[in-house]
């Protein structure tokens, strides 16, 4: 069972907000599927390299070419902008 | 209504019909069947049509076809299309006009496919039954009171209503390959890089493939041919060469004669329906009356696929959408208020709370849990170790084996509503499909029979990665038998 505080953490991880309904669904089914994840303790891993894709690579090169046509349409869809930048609501940190 | 390519490219060329006869052949079908399926969340009909005008034109001129030359196409959601909103089964995109399409749209195009619409999924491909769509349910074409299957579920039941006569779907841990056993189609998920992602929502970098679903094999082969190859735009695409499957099926004689299929130890000892198991078994003396010789191949680890799976692809999607911010692009919620200002996490929290489904936000959720500091090393990275692990254990299996014959899920469709409250149950249905992506390998699912209960069974090739052409003749060696594509939904 993970505790509430854990939970409240990932949320803030994850900039979602939860509700106390939320909170109670996710505590028992988050917790549910983690108890399942942790069958993978019991396997030796050691000295074994991590995996993250399944293809080996290398870095592959291309110039950065900026071209002002592409910015203006990645721009026209966004929410709100003004003056060529991104407009938010007045932000305040807190 | 066509089952192939081959056969529409042969009526075109002798002028039995237009281009423009058959496009509107298939949008007709879609008006008369997809408000009892939902599949089709944006329709490109005028598009489509004009496109066809351009096939007849090279017709009469006596041009040289393309692969794809005229051939409907339903498109996931999860493509890029320019022009053409792209919702990913979300309401965070819900009005997203991509300013660029995919680099699989684009090699779609120049093979002169012809794109009908963009149909549902679930939401950002998280999923395995369609249910957790923004747009609703789709539903599945032999029984509307089941699951066509996910994530690329509206994929699989345009292909098998009638509705396209190819799709493109995304698959990160089976959401080709699932909903086509579910809707009795074929879905073939190439090995990884094959395809590029790039314009390809994505989830799972690591996982995620796009490919085709079809009613015959060598469609499934000639889209992917078609959309394969290095692209500059996608580090992990590859520059192997793309065989020519198109002129292999065609080659094909029939005979497994030397080639070894394998069954998988821990599959075979796993409780499945009895019809699943059937299809399974009849589809195993298919490829043995051919010639190929039968090998048990040990996968041991593959009992801990879903655990990887899900830690993996967490992770990677708790990373990638983390771009969804309100700013940029998509979803923004309605700041009340504005004036008095708020907190730069308050605005992004607000957004992401209200554009994300509920599935969504429990798989960033799982994902940032993984990834936390004190939990990382017991979550994440063990499950990238265990991958690797799965992996040199398929390899292993590949020395005996040229391919391997599985089920593709413990049963057929389920019901609409039945699993949706269940997470973990949802996540357990994918322990046949999974380790494919783990590992990074070619899987094609191909129809074998209807069950009791009117649903379709398939079962699952899988292949050495790169190793597709086994695949094929393996694919190709089922359909010849069970011709499943002879099968029509009522619906």
């Amino acid at each position: 069972m993970i505790k509430e505080e854990e939970l409240e953490k990932a949320a803030h991880l994850s900039r979602i907000l939860l509700s106390s309904k939320d909170k109670e669904m996710h505590l028992d089914q988050v917790s549910k599927i983690l108890a399942h994840f942790k069958e993978l303790q019991k396997i030796d891993t050691s000295g074994v390299e991590p995996m993250v894709t399944p293809t080996e690579m290398e870095n592959v090169w291309r110039p950065d070419d900026v071209d002002a046509q592409e910015t203006q349409e990645l721009m026209d869809v966004a929410p709100d902008v003004a003056e060529g930048q991104y407009k938010v609501p007045q932000v305040v940190s807190g | 209504m066509y089952s192939s390519i081959q056969n529409l490219h042969d009526d075109l060329k002798a002028k039995k019909v237009s281009s423009k006869e058959v496009i509107q052949n298939y949008i007709t079908k879609i008006e008369e069947s997809d408000s009892k399926l939902n599949c089709f969340i944006t329709k490109t009909f005028d598009q489509a049509l004009k496109q066809a005008e351009v096939v007849d034109q090279k017709i009469s001129k006596g041009e040289e076809l393309g692969l794809l030359e005229g051939a409907p196409f339903s498109i996931k959601d999860m493509f890029c299309t320019k022009g053409v909103r792209t919702t990913a089964g979300s309401r965070m995109l819900e009005n997203f006009i991509p300013p660029y399409s995919s680099t699989v749209n684009k090699r779609l195009d120049a093979a002169g496919a012809i794109m009908l619409g963009k149909v549902n999924q679930d939401e950002f491909a998280m999923g395995s039954s369609n249910e957790t769509s923004y747009f609703g349910p789709s539903f599945n074409p032999w029984d509307v009171s089941k699951v066509p299957g996910g994530s690329s579920g509206a994929s699989a039941a345009s292909v098998a209503a009638r509705m396209s006569l190819c799709s493109m779907g995304t698959d990160t841990g089976g959401s080709i390959r699932q909903p086509a056993h579910f809707c009795g189609t074929v879905g073939f998920k190439p090995t990884y890089g094959r395809v590029s992602r790039y314009g390809v929502v994505a989830f799972a970098s690591s996982l995620d493939q796009a490919g085709p679903l079809s009613l015959r094999v060598e469609d499934a082969f000639r889209v992917v041919q078609s959309i394969s190859g290095k692209d500059m735009m996608d580090n992990t695409s590859s520059d192997k060469a793309v065989p020519d499957w198109v002129s292999e099926a065609k080659s094909f004689n029939g005979s497994l004669k030397g080639k070894r299929v394998g069954f998988i130890k821990e599959y075979a000892e796993t409780d499945v329906d009895p019809e699943i198991k059937e299809a399974f078994e009849k589809s195993l003396k298919v490829l043995k009356d051919a010639g190929a010789e039968v090998k048990e191949v040990s996968i041991p680890l593959i009992k801990h696929g879903v655990s990887v799976y899900y830690l993996v692809a967490t992770s990677e999607a708790a990373s990638n959408l983390s771009r969804y911010d309100g700013v940029r692009y998509g979803f923004r919620a309605e700041v009340e208020d504005a004036a008095k200002g708020m907190s730069l996490d308050d605005f992004y929290a607000k957004t992401r709370s209200q554009g994300f489904g509920e599935e969504v936000k429990r798989r960033i959720l799982l994902g940032n849990f993984a990834l936390s500091s004190g939990y990382y090393d017991a979550y994440y990275n063990k499950s990238c170790q265990v991958r690797r692990m799965i992996k040199s254990e398929y390899e292993t299996a590949f020395k005996d084996v040229d391919f391997i014959l599985s089920p593709v899920s413990a049963t057929q469709a389920f019901g609409v509503n039945e699993r949706v409250q269940d997470p973990l149950k949802m996540f357990l249905n994918d322990f046949f499909t999974v380790s494919v992506n783990l590992a990074g390998l070619p899987g094609i699912t191909v129809p074998v029979m209807k069950a009791s209960n009117g649903l379709p069974c398939g079962v699952q090739l899988i292949a050495n990665q790169y190793d597709e052409s086994h695949l094929l003749q393996g694919a190709l060696t089922l359909e010849n038998e069970f011709k499943f594509y002879e099968e029509v939904p009522s619906v």
